[in-house]
């Protein structure tokens, strides 16, 4: 991960518990190639080969003006790459991304990448548990999942508010607003 | 259409009981989702939408009208309090509103903001009412080649306003009209972008892709980077509301917010944090002790959150005449009517005069309700606050991929969800405003379909975009637009630097 710098000219005194983002970056980190938000820069290119791939694979237009399914796909991906371009140009350059940290208590410059992960795959569980043993496994399973990540790993608390939580987002959905989630093994018994 | 008679019919109704009901509801729920840390009105918005499911398009649109403004001053709460602006209108007012709160001084910041809201809220919708059939009577005389030319101008303002860095708002803006290419092109039949997956061809939901990218990624973002798993609150128990003194410093700041929010919401401004800035640095420029600015000078939160609430209404100007959303906070409610099958636009005020009239008859109810509300209330919405962070986070993330998967009920969108979110993760960490991604790919079919229209009206030839003076004049303005903005923000940020307050470089939190 990259850390975070301020673009020219934006730097102002950052308020709150960590002031880093006004803080110019220590020489190590200014020396240091910004490979997250090139790989980003790459990602915003890859898309827009993409567009303009799939763009050229559609067939040409039937209608009066010539102007088929592929010409807006057309215009959005040169943009998008013109774009792409001057951004990793742009990165190269020092020009760096100021990274949000409007919520307070975070500092971006410090990345946990456990808890991160343990919340993707909290909502990759949630995913497969939906359709294997119904909604309020899955949701108890994702809201543990992601509390824990953040934090709160009491062994017995957490687990039951969990459940609580599922259970009461669960019945309010179906009976409070009528709308239907998988009852999974439940199925019937409700 | 004079809007006056057709405005008392919208108050019959949004006044039965079962919509006042609706009204209450949503500013209830609206507050309640608002005032959480990081959540902002169109994230609200969007993670409420669930709700509304079953009900019939007036009473869901009575419950969106209290949901927006219930999230807005949910978003002044937290900012004053917790310091969290959830959204970008709210970052000025996190600034002398959060100093007030230290200070001993929190029930007033939170009681200006709130009686200033609903001055500027009320003021804004009567204009709004005034406003709309006259617009929509400019409004029916465009073609598609003026409303092509209105889109642009929509695009290029909210990519290179949202946030500090254009570059990365126009990134942005290109991966949402990207996005928004995603399934059955409209005209031809042709799949686009669907990668052999049959869910795709309908299109990447709007829906998920805000709560994606806002609380998943949100979620994410917190996770990976928390400091502390508690927030420091400032109490305001037992304080007084507002002193004489208060009031006295507070109303002329109140009307100038409202004078500056309301205009420059109608235009595409690139939505609530140019108002904001302006009115601040307006304020502090009249004050006659500007040295108090940045240090808990109530007028710093009197007049932007004014103007963040008459900015609020404004945007429903070209949202409901035009069908243009100029914020992801329109946008959303964008996604709204088109989830009813309804499309916003010149002739909507026609068609469904009930749903409109009735929608801005709640948005003046839903003001006096919250003001009735929130300065009693806000001692529960504190105790929202006190909610450990886990948990809280915990819930929002149930409550994001509840509202996916309940739109189709498939497991796939769950999936899609969390790489969307995975997105907003690495665009807020990197800097990029997450606002542009979102108007692109909800006005990017639009503006297509009216680009391909006006060419098929006159065969092909690309003349016919600049073709009527309307276009020419939009285009005009635009190359205008492009350097003004250029200079306000040299400006905003040289006033900034002056207080000493941070920069808002990205309008991520923003939700």
């Amino acid at each position: 991960m990259t850390s975070p710098t301020d673009q020219p000219g934006t730097a102002g005194p950052v308020e709150g518990p960590t002031p880093v983002g006004g803080v110019p970056p220590t020489g190590a980190a200014r020396g240091r190639i910004a490979w997250g938000e090139l790989a980003f820069g790459g990602l915003l290119s890859a898309v827009a080969v993409t567009v303009l791939v799939d763009a050229a694979g559609l067939p040409a237009s039937t209608s009066a003006s010539g102007v088929g399914p592929a010409f807006f796909p057309a215009i959005v991906g040169v943009a998008l790459l013109a774009v792409a371009a001057a951004l990793i140009v742009a990165v190269l350059r020092g020009h760096r991304g100021t990274p949000d940290e409007g919520e307070g208590d975070v500092d971006p410059s410090r990345t946990q990448v456990r808890p991160a992960l343990l919340v993707v795959g909290a909502v990759l569980a949630h995913g497969l548990l939906l359709d294997l043993a119904g909604y309020l496994v899955a949701a108890f399973v994702a809201f543990w999942g992601i509390a824990y990540a953040l934090g709160a790993r009491h062994p017995v608390r957490t687990p039951v508010i969990s459940l609580a939580v599922a259970a009461v987002v669960y019945l309010g959905f179906t009976y409070g607003l009528g709308i239907d989630l998988p009852a999974g093994p439940l199925e019937g018994i409700g | 259409m004079d809007g006056i008679s057709e405005l008392l019919a919208g108050f019959a109704v949004a006044l039965t009981l079962t919509n006042l009901g609706y009204a209450l509801i949503g500013t209830i729920v609206g507050t309640m989702i608002g005032v959480l840390p990081g959540i902002g009105p169109a994230l609200t918005i969007a993670l409420l939408l669930p709700l509304t499911y079953g009900l019939e398009p007036a009473g869901a649109f009575i419950m969106f009208a209290g949901i927006y403004y219930g999230a807005m001053y949910g978003g002044s709460t937290t900012s004053i309090l917790l310091k969290t602006p959830g959204e970008s209108g709210s970052i000025i007012t996190a600034i002398d509103g959060n100093k007030m709160a230290r200070a001993g001084r929190g029930a007033a910041a939170l009681a200006t903001a709130a009686i200033g809201s609903f001055l500027a809220g009320t003021i804004a919708t009567g204009l709004l009412a005034v406003a709309a059939p006259r617009i929509v009577d400019l409004a029916v005389r465009l073609g598609a080649p003026d409303y092509l030319a209105l889109m642009v101008l929509a695009f290029m303002c909210v990519g290179s306003l949202l946030g500090g860095s254009m570059l990365r708002g126009f990134a942005s803006l290109g991966l949402g009209l990207a996005i928004g290419l995603v399934g059955i092109d409209f005209q031809s039949g042709q799949a686009r972008l669907d990668f052999g997956l049959v869910r795709l061809l309908d299109g990447i939901d709007t829906v998920l892709l805000i709560v994606g990218l806002f609380a998943i990624g949100e979620v994410l973002y917190v996770a990976a980077h928390q400091q502390a798993s508690t927030f420091g609150i400032a109490s305001v128990a037992g304080q007084r509301w507002m002193t004489r003194d208060d009031w006295r410093r507070s109303w002329k700041p109140w009307l100038r917010g409202t004078a500056i929010g309301f205009p420059l919401g109608t235009i595409p401004a690139g939505g609530s944090e140019v108002p904001t800035f302006l009115s601040y640095s307006l304020e502090r420029r009249l004050s006659r002790r500007p040295e108090e600015f940045g240090n808990g000078a109530i007028e710093g939160v009197a007049g932007p959150e004014a103007a963040n609430n008459a900015n609020a209404a404004g945007a429903l100007v070209p949202l409901l005449t035009l069908g243009i959303p100029t914020s992801a906070t329109a946008a959303v409610i964008l996604v709204a009517f088109q989830q009813y099958g309804i499309q916003p636009g010149p002739q909507l005020l026609d068609t469904e005069p009930a749903l409109v009239w009735g929608l801005i008859a709640s948005l003046f109810i839903g003001n006096a309700i919250l003001l009735v509300l929130n300065l009693p209330l806000v001692g529960l919405w504190v105790k929202m606050l006190h909610i450990p962070k886990p948990y809280l986070y915990a819930g929002i993330g149930l409550f994001a991929l509840v509202g996916a998967y309940a739109v189709n009920g498939s497991s796939f969108d769950v999936y899609l969800l969390l790489v969307v979110g995975v997105l907003g993760y690495f665009m807020r960490r990197f800097g990029f405003p997450i606002a542009p991604l979102i108007v692109g790919a909800i006005l990017g079919p639009l503006a297509e379909l009216q680009l391909r229209r006006a060419l098929d009206i006159a065969g092909g030839d690309l003349t016919t975009l600049v073709s009527t003076p309307f276009t020419v004049t939009v285009y005009s303005l635009l190359a205008l637009v492009l350097c003004v903005p250029a200079l306000l923000r040299l400006r905003t940020r040289r006033a900034q630097q002056a207080a000493g307050i941070p920069t808002p470089d990205r309008e991520s939190s923003t939700v």
